[in-house]
């Protein structure tokens, strides 16, 4: 291509300002070069285009939008409820918009051999009367249709695009795909600015819409490779979910917060750690909401700040429950220790509930955050995006060093995993199981901790009972056995003493054997 | 009436008329206001253009009933 100049020793990047985005393109959109954004109807180009002027702008940079497909007033007032103040930077000389939009009004004759010198001179004096770095050209299929002869717009296209590189910015393109994985774009536009590459998909999956980004390539520089879900959020545009980059930084404290419950902090060795995630999981009415309320109240005992984030119930709900076990929300919330929010999962995509609970995290600064429950949260995904979901949830906990728990049901009564536990006991650092443990004809409680990393703790099963004052742990459950796998059998001491004996026999042949060799 | 322009002097008219090709031809009266781009070596399609074809146009015969 016509971009080689010698004397340039690498490609240097330009932070688009698009916080999460910069993060996955390793620093921003290659600068004085043009990029290609790809997608389908309804992924976000504009959205990107217009959101990489704005970020600009907030930076003190000027931009100049190019629209071949809606009108500027169409453009300003779609774009008003981003918060993007378009009207208002075009009177203050930051932005200017080329319209190159189609006027239905008016029909135009092709007569005989054309280009698009008008378009290039009315871009350049653009860039040239508001001082742009920035343009941002939407789009190149509604500018191929606008005219018969194809051949004329793609070498025009080659034309303007190098002439921008003259004019020393950097620029956006977006381009129209028929299909989410196929050719990257229509009119064979990706021979001329090939360079750099970025698709943005809005695929249908169990159907749920989940957006993803993908660098396709930045010729020359690095970028981060994948696709990485997105989401276009009423008052900030475009927000990139950065799993990879999210998951190395995390610090790691012993320090040790009380569980609300004394006894539960001593089975777990003294307390949970203070950046933590915890899951607990168990069938449904087995107490995992007493554990989440007793959490919080021990938080809010402290002078802690506490979010709940309840999936399931109601705040009424909540708040009886919690005074039936002798802890007072009300007075909580009023004291400014606690937050409830309460809706349905169903509300939002997954996506999206990340940045919702980001920003209230932001706003809030917890020290504690309950998520009850998040296998409640599965149902606004697929699989991965869940999955991604919780990595995305859990690095933000532990960077900000808020300890997390979540609790998670099981699909059976006994025993029994869940889905969310399958696909996420690797990422938490401490597991509590809550199971039911029939015994001749009673239901009891059990408890257990399954795991805690970094930490020594009781691995009894225990019964434990709940009354006015919450929770109580009892003994472990010794003549019981099958109770993880949801079959208690009773095992009677003579068994028991029988089994304790193998062993002993064992111990004892193998301290024979150690002597007489 | 004719006026000529050099969009690489005015960039500012070309912008305020919504030119992209050049050249481009405008005729505003008498209206309807038409717009022709290319060389306009194609005759036909000027005239065309311009809508100042006749309106016994050999192209489109008489219906009969």
């Amino acid at each position: 291509m016509s971009e080689q100049t010698p004397r340039t020793p690498a490609v240097t990047k330009l932070a688009t300002g698009i916080a999460s985005f910069d993060m996955i393109a390793e620093g921003g959109l290659p600068m004085n070069r043009t990029t290609l954004i790809a997608g389908t109807a309804g992924s976000g180009k504009t959205v990107f285009a217009v959101q990489f002027l704005a970020a600009g702008i907030d930076l003190g940079e000027s931009g100049v939008f190019v629209t071949f497909e809606e009108s500027p007033r169409d453009v300003r007032q779609n774009m008003y409820s981003f918060g993007w103040d378009l009207a208002q930077w075009e009177t203050d000389g930051k932005l200017a918009q080329v319209d190159a939009s189609p006027d239905p009004g008016s029909t135009v004759i092709e007569s005989g051999s054309f280009d698009l010198g008008a378009l290039l001179a009315r871009v350049e004096h653009a860039v040239r009367k508001v001082g742009a770095t920035r343009v941002a050209i939407d789009s190149l299929g509604a500018m191929f249709s606008q005219f018969r002869d194809q051949a004329v717009v793609r070498n025009e296209l080659f034309r303007i695009a190098s002439a921008l590189k003259d004019l020393g910015v950097t620029a956006v393109m977006t381009a129209e795909r028929t299909d989410d994985y196929g050719a990257i774009a229509r009119f064979g536009v990706e021979e001329f600015i090939a360079d750099n590459v970025m698709v943005l998909r809005n695929g249908l999956d169990e159907e749920k819409r989940r957006r993803t980004i993908e660098i396709l390539k930045f010729r020359g520089t690095d970028h981060q490779k994948g696709e990485f879900p997105f989401t276009i959020v009423g008052s900030e545009g475009i927000v990139v979910i950065p799993l990879s980059a999210m998951q190395l930084r995390q610090k790691s404290s012993d320090v040790r917060i009380s569980s609300g419950s004394a006894e539960l902090d001593q089975m777990c060795g003294g307390g949970f750690f203070r950046d933590s995630v915890i899951l607990v999981s168990g069938a449904t009415g087995t107490g995992k909401t007493l554990t989440v309320t007793q959490f919080l109240a021990g938080g809010a005992a402290a002078g802690e700040r506490c979010l709940l984030l309840a999936f399931e119930e109601s705040r009424d709900q909540l708040f009886r429950n919690a005074s039936g076990w002798g802890i007072d929300f009300e007075s909580m919330e009023n004291e400014g220790t606690l937050r409830v929010v309460c809706d349905y999962p169903e509300v939002r995509g997954l996506e999206d509930w990340l940045v919702r609970i980001r920003a209230l995290i932001e706003e809030f600064r917890p020290q504690r955050v309950a998520v009850d429950s998040l296998s409640a949260l599965e149902r606004g995904g697929n699989l991965k995006g869940f999955r991604e979901f919780v990595i995305g949830l859990s690095s933000l906990i532990k960077h900000l060093e808020i300890t997390g728990l979540f609790t998670s049901t099981t699909a059976s009564l006994m025993g029994g995993t869940s889905i969310t536990e399958s696909h996420i006991s690797t990422l938490t650092d401490s597991i509590i199981l809550l199971r039911y443990v029939e015994t001749f004809g009673e239901m009891k409680r059990g408890i257990t901790v399954l795991k805690m990393r970094g930490s020594l703790h009781d691995k009894d099963i225990r019964e434990f009972t709940i009354d006015a004052d919450g929770m109580h742990l009892g003994r472990a459950f010794r003549h019981v056995t099958g109770i993880l796998s949801g079959t208690p059998v009773h095992v009677s001491p003579g068994d028991i003493e029988r089994i304790w004996s193998h062993f002993e026999a064992d111990a004892e042949r193998e301290a024979a054997q150690k002597k007489a060799t | 009436m004719l006026e000529i322009i050099d969009v690489l002097e005015q960039p500012q008219l070309a912008e305020d008329e919504k030119i992209l090709a050049t050249p481009t031809l405008i005729k505003r009266l008498p209206p309807p206001l038409r717009r022709v781009i290319g060389d306009l070596s194609d005759k036909e399609k000027v005239l065309l253009g311009l809508d100042v074809w006749l309106d016994s146009s050999p192209d489109e015969p008489e219906d009969t009933p």
